[in-house]
């Protein structure tokens, strides 16, 4: 029941909202009108045609990027092959907004950092302008590569390495092996985490919209926005329209990797597998090393920079007036900025633990029940993979309007909150399963079978053991919440955003260094929680270690992507 | 057929060292296994033969071609040994199907598509797989895929084949059958084989020699019918299936024969010997479980002793005793049809045993030195028969 109000009920929503005209609240007949619009306006098919480009583009260079890096890390002897999976981890952590105000920061076209160095060099105009095509699809390419990584890395590790030696004794040299055996033998792995990728991409909202927008590139996600904010009085239809396109691709995404991967399973292939010795390179493996640092640096390093230099910068991009902590102490004193950040603590902190508790719940059903509630709870909670944060945010709008009794809802924080949780399912849910998926059966038998009652069980044995992994999974949902850009700029109430929105409008005033100075607090509070549940970590598995290995938090966090 | 000589081959990984300056022949058409338990350094040979390993020193020759030579720093990889090899997990490449995966190595070789295909028909129908040239090598069974992968290490006419432990994953009625098919293969098309396995059965019923390893060293090499009956050393013998070791010393020589009284107790055992054994040597006697004989009484004769029987074992068409003779655990082996109905032992009869002379074999000869180092003597040999 619950699950069909929360998660079922929206998806309605949005195909009941493209066939009719106006809000909810107001009563109006059904029409194909919306539809009809959409198909025979131009705009539409820009927007596609500009989706597809950066979805095969970036989707392709986040994984092959994503790939290569995993192949390194798993069977080569590229030096610094071992720094790769922390370095992805803490990648995957920082909130992708946090990337793209940093690139911002380096890449803007009058004052940006990278730029700026360029003229001190000598350089006339502009090196890069990060508001443009290639930016764009540098940036999004980069995002999802430590994904893209993570995803692969597993198959990777878990092939059988005789397959690569059964090619070399049937005399293909190494790159022969790797194009005609390696690659393809972990094909469905590629192509799976391909599909994810592009449907991520398809679905981003944060880059095409500080990023893509300025250079007039218009994708799904922010020509709805567009539609619904920019206009007024708001095409309510069109963006429903849109947001409907937008579903059925992405169910089409996910059905063609079903296609790809019927009947051909992979993993059935294995009997022992051979001890793992990693593939000697010659001395084109410090070439992979300068890559491993050119896409740290990149991806992580500079953009760290720019937010800290010009978080600290009185003006941003004004080298002369030297570096202090003022925009900090604007950040912590202003009333309005403060508020921002106790709302964005409240609602980060609240929206994981509720976010981790359905997905643990879901998880726990779908595991363990058989039959109806099984398919229907898994059917429901994969909903939200294929609703983009905008998308999302629209139905529920949709949804609380149209029924008198919750119109109150419409302009609170709750709605917000509640949206916020829901479009944070697919990544909690993952870490669930994964934590879920260690727990054999046996384990809650013997529990069973030793005289506990089911309630107990669950709570002495099952809970016990999926505590790690929980703390985990509400961290990295608390992250993700705080990061979120798409939900808050529809469903905020007027006065009280979070940090991600209000960063937003201070970058789009040119405030940059209050912006910065205002991510960079949600970020050092992220970054001390980390360090402290790390030592917290360390500590108790020194006291543990006599008794044995409990699950780590870490170990069901590199299985959000396996 | 291929030739390969091995000499002074080392591998160290680390600090451990895995193979202590190998010295192996293998003559053209042979099929040799390399015997041992896990760790012994078996694969790790087999994986510097095929090239699939680096060796730290050492020298290999192929086919009067150099392959490996440390000094000279020559070292041939895998790819272009022209050699063949089936491996534990069969390694059949999961994205092909089975013609695909055996054509691979003649598409590699480049062969041209016509002779390729008969290629592939011929060896498919060698290994009994006719028809299945479409299948996905995933929808197949265990057998299948090994003798998919076997179809393929052939393929391409190497001149020597290696096999890493090829039928451990297969349940035992299927890796009986398709040893044979190994064995006859090797000889339908007259490669040198090299056969890694940790299954002295196995080893016996295929090869024309055997290799015995042990922590990276040979212990003993020569045909299985050598090294079933005259095994030269406590470990070999271990391994060959004796269930009798027992330490003592030569209290009388006779024509290849030596009389050995066991330690800690009066029992005397007769067995052959092949290393010149003097009066006074520090010895093993090893004997199989089916080398003692049973006498209704124990008369007081040379060579027979009282036991105590212990625990009996039905097997079926034999069964198993643990005797106690003279404080000393004994196991026994009596053949069903070597008895009579009534005449089953039961646990606690007192009876007679002796032990076939020239099936005991006294091994592990330390000649007689000063009397004072004899303590230090006993001590190693009863190590080499440590308890099992």
């Amino acid at each position: 029941m619950a699950l069909t109000v929360i998660f079922v009920y929206p998806v309605l929503m949005i195909v009941i909202g493209a066939f009719r005209d106006g809000l909810p609240s107001q009563k109006m007949p059904f029409t194909m009108e919306g539809l009809v619009q959409a198909v025979t306006s131009e705009d539409t098919w820009t927007t596609l045609s500009n989706s597809i480009i950066l979805v095969l583009v970036c989707g392709t260079i986040a994984t092959v990027g994503g790939g290569f890096f995993a192949w390194i890390a798993a069977s080569t002897n590229v030096p610094g092959r071992r720094l790769l999976t922390p370095l992805m981890v803490i990648n995957l952590f920082v909130p992708p907004l946090f990337n793209t105000f940093g690139w911002l920061m380096l890449g803007n076209q009058q004052n940006g950092l990278l730029n700026q160095f360029a003229r001190t060099l000598g350089i006339e105009g502009s090196i890069m302008n990060i508001q443009s095509w290639g930016g764009l699809c540098l940036l999004m390419s980069l995002g999802y590569m430590p994904f893209a990584y993570l995803l692969m890395l597993g198959a990777f590790k878990n092939r059988d390495q005789s397959l690569d030696e059964a090619a070399q004794i049937s005399g293909a040299g190494t790159l022969r092996t790797f194009f005609t055996i390696t690659v393809p033998s972990i094909g469905p792995a590629i192509s799976g985490a391909a599909i994810l990728i592009m449907v991520l991409v398809f679905q981003a909202f944060d880059a095409p919209q500080l990023i893509g927008r300025q250079a007039g590139i218009y994708v799904f996600s922010t020509q709805i926005y567009h539609y619904i904010r920019d206009e007024t009085p708001g095409k309510y239809t069109a963006g429903f329209a849109l947001s409907l396109v937008l579903i059925v691709l992405v169910i089409l995404l996910f059905l063609l990797q079903r296609w790809m991967l019927r009947g051909r399973n992979f993993t059935t292939l294995t009997g022992k597998t051979s001890r793992r010795e990693p593939q000697e390179l010659g001395p084109v493996r410090w070439v992979f090393s300068i890559v491993i640092v050119l896409f740290m640096v990149l991806n992580f390093l500079l953009p760290l920079f720019a937010m800290v230099l010009g978080s600290l910068q009185p003006i941003f991009g004004v080298m002369s007036t030297g570096l202090t902590l003022d925009n900090y102490v604007r950040v912590l004193t202003d009333p309005q900025l403060s508020s921002s950040l106790t709302l964005t603590a409240w609602m980060s902190i609240l929206g994981g633990l509720l976010s981790m508790c359905a997905a643990l719940v879901t998880s726990y059903v779908v595991l363990r029940r058989r039959g109806f509630i099984k398919s229907y709870t898994s059917l429901a909670v994969w909903i939200p993979w294929a609703l983009p944060g905008i998308v999302l945010a629209l139905a529920y709008l949709f949804a609380v309007l149209s029924i008198p009794a919750t119109r109150g809802l419409y302009g609170t924080a709750t709605l917000m909150i509640l949206v916020l949780v829901v479009g944070t399912i697919p990544l909690s849910s993952r870490i669930a399963e994964g934590a879920l998926a260690q727990l054999s059966p046996e384990l809650e038998e013997a529990g069973r079978t030793s005289g506990a009652n089911a309630l107990r069980v669950l709570v002495t044995i099952v809970l016990r053991l999926v505590v790690p992994s929980f703390l985990a999974g509400w961290f990295l949902s608390m992250l993700f919440i705080s990061g979120n850009l798409a939900i808050p700029m529809l469903l905020a109430p007027p006065g009280l955003q979070p940090v991600s929105q209000t960063a937003f409008q201070m970058f789009l005033v040119g405030d940059m260094s209050g912006g910065a100075a205002l991510f960079m607090v949600i970020l050092i509070a992220a970054a001390a929680v980390a360090v402290l549940s790390g030592l917290s970590m360390y500590f108790a598995n020194r006291i543990q270690r006599r008794a044995g290995k409990a699950p780590t938090g870490v170990s069901s966090l590199t299985h959000i992507a396996s | 057929m291929t030739e390969v000589l091995v000499s002074g081959l080392t591998k160290r990984y680390g600090s451990k060292l895995a193979l202590h300056g190998l010295d192996l022949q293998i003559a053209p058409g042979e099929f040799v296994t390399l015997l041992g338990p896990s760790g012994c350094g078996k694969t790790t040979t087999l994986r510097c033969l095929a090239g699939l390993e680096r060796p730290t020193t050492g020298t290999i020759t192929m086919g009067g071609r150099a392959v490996v030579d440390t000094e000279r720093g020559v070292f041939v990889p895998a790819d272009k040994r022209k050699v063949g090899m089936v491996f534990q997990s069969y390694a059949l490449w999961p994205h092909m199907s089975v013609s695909e995966n055996v054509a691979y190595p003649l598409k590699v070789a480049r062969l041209g598509s016509q002779d390729r295909q008969q290629r592939v028909h011929e060896m498919l129908d060698a290994v009994g797989l006719a028809g299945y040239e479409k299948r996905q090598v995933t929808a197949l069974s265990g057998g299948q895929q090994q003798r998919v992968a076997l179809a393929r290490a052939l393929a391409a006419r190497p001149g020597i084949i290696f096999y890493d432990e090829p039928l451990s994953n297969l349940d035992s009625k299927l890796r009986y059958q398709l040893g044979q098919q190994v064995r006859s293969l090797h000889d339908q098309f007259e490669t040198t084989s090299v056969y890694v396995t940790h299954d002295q059965e196995e080893a016996i019923t295929l090869s024309d020699r055997i290799v015995v390893m042990n922590e990276g060293e040979i212990m003993q090499d020569g045909s299985p019918a050598e090294l079933f009956d005259r095994p030269n050393s406590a470990y070999v013998a271990d391994f060959m299936g004796f269930q009798n070791i027992l330490p003592g010393e030569v209290v009388g020589v006779d024509n290849g024969i030596a009389d050995v009284k066991i330690d800690e107790t009066s029992l005397v055992v007769s067995g052959t010997t092949t290393t010149r054994a003097t009066l006074g040597d520090r010895v093993n006697v090893a004997f199989r479980a089916a080398h003692i004989r049973v006498h209704a009484d124990a008369t007081s004769d040379p060579g027979r002793f009282e036991g105590i029987v212990e625990r009996t074992t039905y097997l079926g068409n034999a069964t198993n005793l643990l005797i106690r003779a003279d404080g000393l655990p004994l196991r026994v082996r009596l053949e069903t049809s070597d008895l009579r109905i009534d005449e089953m032992p039961a646990v606690g009869d007192r009876l007679g045993f002796s032990v076939n002379p020239a099936r005991a074999v006294v091994i592990d000869v330390i000649q007689r030195e000063e009397p004072q180092s004899d303590e230090f003597l006993t001590t190693k040999t009863s190590a080499l028969v440590a308890p099992r």
